[in-house]
């Protein structure tokens, strides 16, 4: 600066107290203010997420199997709601997973189980016995043909009673479990899932 | 009300532009909003704020409310500041000028009134008479262009760098030095006819 201007010194203010104190009092009523939308984006945001991801998950849900992460929220959430809307929905769940747990190749001693809670819950229902019907069939079939061919099987061996009579020993008839009839009626100390 | 003093040896403002600037510590705290950033940079930056404001307005109270209002934008525009110490003080800057500019604005606007009929609105005080400004200084600031006007308050009385002054008017530093030269000349004439 070429010039000096000691005139202009007499510009130099120093703010008074009460000004001091009504500016801040302002910054800080703004920053309140500035404050209050963001605990309102973030509750937003909240409800926002909770909202998108209740029905994805319910929908992931609806579609699981027994031993899959989300099964016990089918049960204890999902299907209680909509049995508000329809009464048999634990019947119509039950057989299709039924289905879907037989041709996933799912343990046929452990599907024993669950055929024994889906005729529970579809005994009203004749359709959906017959389709249980079939899958229990299948699931004697492969017991059937699973059981090992041993005379002493190990004692913490956990097995259907069907199977432990498929052991065949030396001097026993071999039981047939091909024939329907010829089976000893459903829980009969088979082992469910 | 704000009393004009003579401050001897008060560094309102930095006529070095080096690296480190006072206020880089709450430049963080601005961001996220921090009421104690805020009271740190009102109180580092007040004083000189208001004396600008004040020498391009000429009335207190209005240069008062317009460091507040700047003030009050700083806190709606914080989050999205991108910048350092420098140049918090030269955006606090800035938004005072728009403010005294838009009070010319709104100045120009008022239908001029013979002034036996005006009666004195309540809480206005004339500066000129109250403070003791320099009646004369008063009327050379006001001959001045507002460019000039600016100029010469920040550079003599706020004290800011001709790099800080740049970013505050939007010029390049060259522009700064030939423009306040300007300014100086014009001034110290002033001056000097009203003596």
């Amino acid at each position: 600066m070429s010039q000096s201007f000691p005139e202009l010194q007499v510009l130099r203010i120093s703010v008074d107290p009460a000004t001091r104190e009504r500016h801040l009092d302002a910054i800080h009523s703004q920053l309140r203010k500035a404050a209050r939308p963001r605990r309102r984006r973030r509750l937003l945001s909240l409800a926002l997420a909770v909202v998108l991801l209740v029905p994805v998950v319910a929908l992931a849900a609806e579609q699981s199997l027994p031993g899959d992460f989300l099964y016990p929220v089918k049960k204890a959430v999902v299907e209680p709601v909509i049995s508000i809307f329809d009464s048999d929905v634990t019947a119509e769940n039950r057989v299709p997973e039924l289905e879907r747990m037989l041709d996933s190749d799912v343990r046929a001693d452990i599907l024993r189980g669950h055929v024994r809670v889906a005729r529970d819950a579809a005994s009203d229902l004749p359709d959906l016995v017959h389709r249980i019907d079939r899958v229990e069939m299948e699931v004697d079939r492969r017991l059937g043909d699973s059981a090992p061919v041993r005379s002493n099987p190990p004692a913490s061996e956990t097995t259907d009673s069907t199977a432990v009579d498929r052991v065949v020993p030396t001097t026993d008839p071999v039981v047939d479990t091909s024939s329907a009839g010829d089976r000893p009626p459903p829980g009969d100390g088979g082992r469910g899932g | 009300m704000s009393l004009v003093l003579p401050i001897e040896g008060v560094l309102i403002g930095r006529n070095s532009d080096t690296s480190e600037h006072p206020l880089d510590t709450w430049v963080d705290g601005i961001r996220s909003q921090s009421d104690e950033a805020f009271r740190h940079v009102y109180e580092a930056t007040a004083d000189g704020l208001v004396s600008f404001a004040f020498g391009m307005v000429s009335d207190m109270k209005t240069a008062e409310d317009i460091v507040q209002q700047a003030f009050v934008e700083l806190v709606k525009t914080a989050p999205r500041f991108r910048g350092d110490g420098k140049g918090l003080r030269a955006w606090l800057y800035k938004s005072v000028r728009y403010g005294c500019l838009d009070e010319y604005r709104r100045r120009s606007r008022r239908p001029e009134i013979p002034s036996d009929e005006v009666p004195e609105p309540e809480g206005f005080h004339d500066p000129a008479s109250l403070h003791g400004l320099d009646p004369a200084l008063d009327q050379a600031l006001s001959q001045l262009s507002r460019r000039h006007r600016t100029l010469v308050l920040l550079r003599h009385v706020v004290g800011l760098s001709a790099n800080e002054t740049a970013s505050v008017m939007g010029m390049t530093r060259k522009a700064v030095y030939s423009a306040t030269d300007r300014a100086e000349i014009r001034l110290r004439r002033l001056l000097e006819d009203s003596a």
